[in-house]
């Protein structure tokens, strides 16, 4: 069936900042559909609170709504922009519960908006827990047995009658608590008498356990005239009791008989007809293993996380037939873009090994658990695709851009073996390695199965690998023969480490020795057609497909995978590059890692290449393609820290040169820099040593600020409050030595700043300047981001623009500049200088409409600023104002501290935009997830420092009708200053206490902040980490609660009959076309 | 142990020998299931030809008793890029090196498979020589000498050679099928339906055929040319006079479709995977197919092309319904591969029973 030919007004959901669990990959799905709608000359309106995607920028649709996702603004958008249907499969969990609301609220019905794709009924089928299980049980397929209880009798009788092992979760607890997995009566009694405890409804969950099982994924797709295909089948090396999310993934399935596999297959299929999706589905299955019993697990009958990766993984375009199929196309109708003769309508076939390895943030909660279970704890994730189980495996491993020697972990040959084992058996994030290590100890592979589950094709696989390891490291460069290892998947790198020489004489012998990798094509049919997308792999030892052309080249560098401090935003950037240079007639060649991004869509670039991002496999690509130059600035601190390798071994570094963002980046140089230009920054020095340290820190006077050189996101970073702690920080947090010294500055509380520019050398394009809320001390990423600036005087803002004009200048940038700034008593300083793309800039691209990546990457090719109708200068501000608010997953990561600091925490960020700035703040919350409370009690616990500034915004909560309750010492100073407060018990007096009240939801949120030093109060922490599980605003900055307050306000100035404006990006702000651009000129 | 692949064209393959070291030659085809390597090896169909999988890993989960398709190996060699030296399944009895020594298979290892099959995908399937012989002049010399072998050649061998009359469903409509080597799978669907059912050999004559009173006849799948059979073709045209039920599958629908005025040319390359799309009857089924030629109109009339490949639209089903006869390019229902297309059997039962010709395009 054609295209459905009432179709003619789309509105699209996204899914909402970067999450745990939701991440780039529903910016890929949404932009394939925004693009795929503007093919089909379908109108499209979207809605996404999330800035820092593509599917956000003003080209990918009509009508782009930058709002927080609630049932509200979206009915908002629908009476403005009246579009005739909704496409709500694309934007994860949060699109699919905002149409079912919709759905279920007869907006839609209301409205004349029809629901694309799968039905209302079919995602309920799914979802609902019950319904889905009644579904399934009628068309046969199994689904773990399970009961709800409310006595430990009946939870034995139940758990006799389906069998042990059962998994026990009590009702309307979060995280779990107070649940488990029972072996026996013995454990269930004792577990079930726990949990009755734990549950608020006094009732437990008794579910068959299938831990240990394998678990199976398939991702599926089905069309309106009920034709089904399977796209990809994966399998999890971690078994099931391991969120898919958080595990090894490996695909095509790699130890499923032909037999096994087709029941597995002939399931899914059935499952998707049953449900009638119309688009694609994941379905995930447990299947024991010495056995062909299974269960369905999971169905998500919507484009995820796991359809990005079988995207990636075959080639085939999931989300883009998705929406097709949503518009009334079926399979047949829809072309194979891949091979450019066939359609979609076909089961892709594969020629290699797909690994997928998920990127987990415990470099950065460093006290995090970090074992792994039912609830996901990665931010991102990397994918490699080899020619060998080995090859797949280890390039995923370099992906993670670790400087892994592949399996081998030298720090853990100190581990005694009894407590490797236990470590094991506890899976957490380094289990692989960890598993690794027991095989190379002589740990049988039964003994580690036993342990692990893990199946014996994958130990048998790591063993392989420990093996040639162990083999090499008896070798010398001269003795070995580098074509094994390299067609192993080994790095130079790695060899370099095993063979005891540098990685430069690995890749210079093997060089000569013509072992060089070929690039082989992702075709989706595994050679049968010619392929006409070039995305391309790299194989040693075999024949490559990859023909370079003579065409004028130029490469990016993209980010690797998510993670806290280097999030989406830098591919955003990476995406412009490409678009930028392909604008100019060059061809982009993009290479990264990310399954999940837009980047790695093969349609962003003229050539694609999925590899991970390290000076060997970038060096092997630029041999193969010969590029004019490399750009450098757009995949964060990644690609930044291959420009220098890559110059030294005779690459072009387009923009900026290498030595100047050396001079931004070495402390020593930077300073002399400053000096001579006369800018002030906060006192410090670089420490090489502990004794170094400690007398900077003396002569600057606590507190001070400490962190390694070369820092990412933060990380490491702390405020220092005294020797005690200079000392602890030294010994624990970093390793100080004359290589990676160590900075220690005066730490100022002033107002942060921060300011993104383009330059070319001549002039400096400065688009804008953003004020945070937060005064210094809290990360740059983590603080409330205000543009333009509210409190700045004319002057100040002078003297910004002034410095950061000088400062572009003498480093000669050629791109993109992002500075931050404190000001404190009207003097600005500068704390550092990135030479690079910044977070800010998609929020700034968007809210000032100037394509700052476009400029940049233009001025990298040779362009100036004004052959592209740019002046230099600070541009006009608008007339509207935007709130950045970072998001945190602290909800997925149960004992991670949610009070903010100088290491980044958030994960993903939303835009606020209105006129005022109490209306952007409010929409800016909600975005983000917050509640606004109306009226209620607030619990405010203080740190003695922050007692009289809190005074002011206390009191006007009192104004504002909140009730204030407090502990005691809090509560005496309330009270002696005049306010009303109720005394609330701390923890260790007895009930009820502040948990107590938090759990019981006798308040609207907390305000808790912090005393001096690195200490979490335990009281102050279980507080915060109640907050955060009772979705409670937990503002640990009084900063921050100004702005929550400036929503409240906002929030009560709103009735029915004057709700919050929305307002498309197209209407606030205008494009900045050339003959804008002349205006400012003048 | 370093062996080589030698193509009539000349183009050499270096690899080691993964199954029984020696030599061995055949049409080199490639395969792109990524799981039933066994089925596959032991799909009768495949004889004289040496199998080149596309997924680079093979033998993952060994060998069973259980899901081999017939007792031996008809293919002549097997040309993978890595051989699983521990599979790890809870059914399997053996690897895969060990069965193919067992079975004098002769077969190939660390082979660029995805440039092997680049090559074959642009020059067509051809004959080739795996052989343990490194003077490369020779190799080319002897690859280039092979000739392919003679049809009736390839089917003799895998086929019954008298007719024999199974013992299941006495009662019910019998079925002469005649066998070209694909039996197995319509034996089961056939029996399953409730039919009683007569092998015949290839060279059974229309006269074979009306002594066993069928009350249809069906054409099995069969390796090779259809054209190198003219005589079994000279049968099945009296068989259409005669409006007797009749079904081809796979070679035996080629068959069908020269019996009917078609011709046949080659596929370059030929369908063999377990992915193939096919629309007909009104859907679209994903198929799984081993074949290297494809039917060409025009026919007799009265001929409808019922199924089409969804790729390069080549002809998967015909269908005369005036002389009750219908086939299809693939083997519905088959391993390795899903199961959606039973309703082509029932269709044949309903054909046997006398229900008339309903028309399942």
């Amino acid at each position: 069936m054609p295209k459905h030919s009432n179709i003619k007004k789309v509105l699209v959901i996204g899914s909402g900042p970067i999450i745990i669990g939701q991440a780039a990959e529903f910016d890929y799905a949404g932009t394939q559909a925004c693009r795929t709608l503007q093919e089909e000359n379908v109108e499209a309106v979207l809605i996404n609170s999330n800035p820092a995607t593509i599917m956000t920028d003003a080209p990918m649709a009509s009508r782009i709504y930058l709002e927080p996702l609630t049932p509200e603004t979206v009915q908002a958008v629908i009476a403005k922009e009246r579009p005739d249907s909704l496409l709500a499969t694309l934007g994860g969990q949060v699109g699919l519960n905002l149409a079912m609301t919709l759905a279920r609220d007869g907006t839609l019905e209301r409205e004349n908006v029809r629901l694309l794709g799968t039905s209302l009924d079919s995602i309920e089928k799914a979802e609902d827990r019950e319904r889905f299980k009644q579904t399934m049980e009628e068309i046969g397929e199994p689904v773990p047995e399970s009961a709800i209880v409310s006595g430990i009798e009946d939870a034995l009788r139940f758990a006799r009658s389906i069998g042990y092992p059962v998994i026990v979760r009590p009702g309307y607890t979060m995280g779990g608590t107070g649940g488990g997995v029972a072996h026996d009566d013995e454990t269930l009694t004792e577990i079930a008498a726990k949990g009755l405890t734990y549950s608020i409804n006094k009732q437990l969950l008794i579910e068959r356990s299938v831990a240990g099982w394998k678990e199976i994924e398939f991702e599926v797709m089905r069309d309106s005239a009920d034709t089904c295909i399977t796209i990809c089948s994966m399998e999890n090396i971690d078994p099931v009791g391991i969120h898919t999310g958080d595990s090894i993934v490996v695909a095509p399935t790699q130890t499923l008989s032909d037999k096994d596999f087709r029941m597995m297959r002939q399931a899914a299929l059935s499952i998707i007809r049953e449900l009638a999706i119309e688009g694609g589905c994941n379905i995930q299955f447990a299947l024991h293993p010495y056995s062909s019993q299974y269960y369905v697990i999971e169905v998500n009958p919507r484009v995820s996380r796991s359809s990005a990766l079988a995207s990636k993984a075959t080639g085939y375009p999931i989300a883009k037939v998705a929406t097709r199929i949503a518009l009334g196309y079926t399979l047949d109708e829809i072309a194979n873009t891949v091979t450019g003769a066939t359609t979609a309508c076909f089961e892709p076939s594969i020629d290699y090994i797909v690994a997928k390895i998920p990127r987990w943030p415990f470099d950065k909660f460093t006290g995090a658990q970090r074992s792994l279970g039912s609830q996901m704890k990665a931010t991102g994730e990397v994918m490699a695709l080899g020619r060998s189980f080995s090859s797949a495996l280890l390039k995923a491993i370099y992906s993670l851009e670790a400087n892994f020697t592949g399996l081998l972990m030298e720090s853990f040959r100190a581990i005694p073996l009894p407590d490797l084992l236990a470590k094991i058996e506890k899976a957490d994030d380094e289990r692989l390695f960890l598993v690794a290590e027991a095989l190379r100890r002589g740990v049988s592979i039964e003994q580690v199965n036993k342990i692990t589950k893990i199946d014996y094709f994958f130990l048998n696989e790591i063993a392989k690998i420990v093996s040639l390891e162990e083999t090499l490291s008896q070798l010398t460069i001269d003795n070995c023969q580098l074509s094994i290892p390299k067609t192993a998947g080994f790095s130079d790198f790695q060899l370099a480490h095993l063979l005891n020489t540098d990685e430069t004489v690995i890749a210079r012998k093997r060089r000569e020795q013509g072992i060089i990798p070929g690039y082989l094509m992702v075709d989706t049919c595994a050679g049968e057609f010619p392929a006409a997308t070039p995305y391309y792999y790299s194989s040693f030892g075999e024949e490559g497909e990859s023909r370079p052309t003579d065409a004028d080249k130029i490469l990016v560098l993209g980010s690797g995978p998510i993670r806290i401090g280097q999030g989406i935003e830098f591919d955003y950037c990476s995406v412009h590059a490409s678009h930028a240079i392909r604008e100019m007639g060059c061809q982009s060649i993009v290479i990264n890692n990310n399954p999940e991004t837009v980047s790695t869509d093969p349609d962003t670039s003229d050539r694609l290449y999925f590899e991970p991002l390290n000076i060997e496999n970038v060096m092997s690509v630029i041999d193969q393609e010969r590029p004019r130059g490399v750009v450098v600035q757009f995949g964060g601190q990644t690609a930044i820290n291959l420009a220098k390798p890559l110059l030294q071994r005779g690459v072009a570094i387009l923009g900026t040169s290498v030595e100047d963002i050396d001079r931004a980046e070495n402390r020593e140089k930077f300073d002399d820099l400053l000096e001579s230009l006369r800018i002030p920054r906060p006192k410090g020095n670089l420490a090489h040593s502990h004794t170094e340290a400690r007398g900077i820190a003396a002569s600057l006077g606590f507190p001070v600020l400490v962190r390694p050189s070369y820092v990412l996101g933060g990380r490491a970073m702390e405020i220092v409050y005294n020797e005690n702690d200079l000392t602890d920080y030294l010994a624990q947090a970093v390793r100080v030595s004359p290589e990676h010294p160590v900075l220690v500055d005066r730490y100022m509380l002033g107002r942060e700043v921060e300011v993104d520019a383009i330059a070319d050398g001549e002039n400096v394009l400065i688009p804008g300047i953003m004020e945070h809320l937060e005064r210094a001390g809290i990360h740059s990423g983590d603080s409330i981001a205000i543009y333009p600036p509210q409190n700045l005087t004319p002057e100040l803002i002078n003297t910004l623009t002034e410095y950061t004009t000088r400062i572009a200048l003498a480093l000669q940038v050629k791109g993109l500049l992002n500075i931050q700034f404190i000001i404190q008593d009207d003097q600005i300083y500068v704390i550092e200088v990135n030479p690079r793309a910044s977070r800010t800039v998609p929020i700034l691209s968007k809210v000032t409409g100037i394509p700052m990546v476009k400029l940049a990457t233009l001025v990298q090719l040779g362009q100036t600023l004004s052959q592209q109708g740019y002046s230099g200068g600070l541009h006009p501000k608008p007339n509207l104002v935007a709130v950045k608010i970072p998001v945190f997953s602290f909800n997925k990561l149960t004992d991670v501290e949610p009070s903010l600091g100088p290491e980044m925490k958030s994960t993903g960020e939303v835009l606020g935009l209105a006129d005022t700035l109490p209306e952007a703040m409010y929409k800016g919350f909600l975005g983000a997830g917050y509640r606004i409370p109306q009226s209620g009690d607030i619990l405010v616990t203080l740190a003695d420092k922050d007692k009289e500034e809190a005074l002011p915004h206390l009191a006007r909560l009192t104004e504002l009708g909140f009730g204030l309750k407090a502990t005691n010492g809090t509560a005496a100073f309330l009270r002696a200053h005049g306010l009303p407060v109720g005394e609330v018990r701390k923890i260790h007096e007895g009930h009820p206490n502040v948990i107590d009240i938090i759990r019981n939801k006798e308040v609207v949120f907390v305000v808790n902040t912090l005393t001096r030093g690195k200490q979490p109060l335990r009281d102050g922490f279980q507080m915060r980490r109640m907050s955060v599980e009772f979705n409670i605003p937990c503002p640990t900055s009084l900063d921050t609660l100004a702005g929550l307050i400036y929503a409240i306000e906002y929030a009560k100035t709103l009735s029915e009959s004057t709700p919050t404006r929305i307002w498309a990006l197209q209407d606030a702000v205008a494009p900045q076309t050339k003959a804008h651009a002349d205006l400012n000129k003048g | 142990m370093k062996t080589h692949l030698c193509l009539a064209d000349g183009r050499i393959f270096a690899g080691v020998s993964a199954g029984l070291a020696g030599e061995t030659s055949g049409e080199i085809v490639f395969n792109t299931s990524m799981t039933g390597y066994q089925e596959i090896l032991t799909d009768p169909t495949y004889s004289g030809q040496i199998i080149v999988m596309t997924y680079p890993l093979i033998g993952n989960y060994g060998v069973n008793k259980e899901d081999r398709e017939s007792l031996s190996i008809s293919a002549r060699g097997l040309i993978v890029r890595e051989i699983c030296p521990q599979p790890s399944n809870y059914r399997t009895e053996q690897t895969l090196h060990r069965y193919l020594v067992d079975q004098g298979i002769v077969a190939l290892s660390q082979v660029d498979t995805r440039a092997l099959t680049r090559h074959l995908r642009l020059h067509g399937s051809q004959q080739g020589l795996i052989s343990l012989d490194d003077d490369f002049d020779r190799l080319r010399a002897r690859a280039a000498a092979l000739t392919p072998t003679p049809t009736p050649d390839l089917i003799r061998g895998i086929t019954v050679s008298a007719r024999r009359d199974l013992p299941e469903n006495p009662a019910g409509p019998r079925v002469a099928l005649i066998d070209f080597g694909g039996r197995d799978y319509l034996i089961n669907a056939l029996h399953a339906l409730g039919c009683a059912i007569t092998l015949l050999p290839p060279d059974s004559t229309f006269n074979d055929i009306r002594q066993c009173t069928p009350a249809g006849v069906l054409l099995s799948d069969g390796p090779g040319n259809p054209q190198e059979l003219p005589d079994i073709c000279r049968t099945i045209t009296q068989i259409l006079a005669q409006s007797l039920p009749l079904m081809g599958v796979g070679l035996g629908h080629q068959l069908l479709g020269l019996a009917l005025g078609g011709r046949v040319r080659p596929l370059i390359p030929g369908h063999r995977g377990a992915n193939h799309p096919i629309r007909g009857g009104g859907r679209i089924h994903i198929t799984a197919q081993n074949h290297g030629f494809a039917l060409e109109g025009p026919f007799t009339e009265g001929t409808e092309i019922t199924h089409i490949h969804l790729n390069d639209k080549s002809i998967e089903g015909l269908a005369c319904p005036s002389r009750q006869a219908f086939s299809l390019q693939f083997v519905p229902d088959t391993q390795p591969g899903p199961h959606t297309t039973h309703y082509l059997y029932e269709h044949f039962r309903d054909l046997l029973l006398q229900k008339g010709y309903a028309s399942h395009a």
